[in-house]
């Protein structure tokens, strides 16, 4: 019986790197899907409303990020 | 004569107020069945993400439901986040479960998917944490849509 998850796909043992744009761009991208699916009903409709809400995601963050920046140095 | 009808002070028709009867307890029983099934609705679309909407005809929002909860948890494991577990001793670790246990069965498949364990020690692992909690926190809101749905509430 399969275990675990590693056992079917060669999942190394070190975490997996990712940069934090790209997590944030994943994680904007499938929350963005899931409010679409939610409060829309038609495809059209599901589609703008997720890509607005994606690229509102990714303003704001990046926004923060800026202003975050003086404090970090 | 009897009056039956107190605010209009006269007594409708006989056979208006037998269709009338008719209809009200159609409502009701249908009303009813929506009572009963929405709770079950609720429990099915939390432990298995567009299972409830499945259920209820609405394939598209299972559909997404599924993908999108599937792939914040399993993204999150892969990154090695952290999962609260039930008994964490602290606010926030119960915090935590709760956003965490809201993906339903991936909660419970968490060490199949993470058998290495958590790992926040690196950046990865922090953003995995949140990718699981909000895998959750995405799945409460679908039940909850589901057995707004489920009771007739809701016709979008």
């Amino acid at each position: 019986m399969i275990a675990s998850w590693a056992e079917l796909v060669d999942v190394p043992a070190s975490s997996p790197q990712i940069s934090h744009l790209a997590a944030m761009c994943l994680f904007a991208l499938l929350v963005s899907v899931a409010l679409a699916g939610l409060t829309k009903r038609t495809a059209l409709e599901r589609a703008k409303y997720a890509a607005s809400c994606f690229l509102k995601f990714l303003a704001v963050g990046i926004a923060i990020g800026w202003l975050m920046y003086p404090f970090s140095h | 004569m009897n009056n039956d009808n107190p605010i209009e002070g006269t007594s409708p028709p006989d056979a208006v107020t037998q269709e009338s009867a008719g209809n009200d307890g159609g409502a009701i029983e249908r009303a009813d069945r929506r009572d009963v099934l929405a709770p079950f609705i609720t429990v099915a679309a939390w432990i298995v993400p567009g299972l409830g909407h499945l259920l209820l005809g609405r394939w598209g929002r299972a559909l997404i439901f599924l993908l999108t909860v599937g792939g914040l948890a399993i993204t999150g494991y892969l990154l090695r986040g952290n999962v609260f577990p039930p008994h964490a001793g602290e606010p926030f670790g119960t915090l935590g479960f709760l956003a965490d246990a809201g993906s339903g069965i991936f909660y419970f498949l968490s060490r199949f998917f993470e058998s290495a364990g958590p790992n926040v020690s690196r950046a990865a692992g922090d953003y995995g944490t949140r990718f699981i909690a909000a895998a959750g926190i995405v799945n409460l809101l679908s039940a909850f849509d589901a057995y707004e749905i489920a009771l007739g509430r809701r016709t979008m």
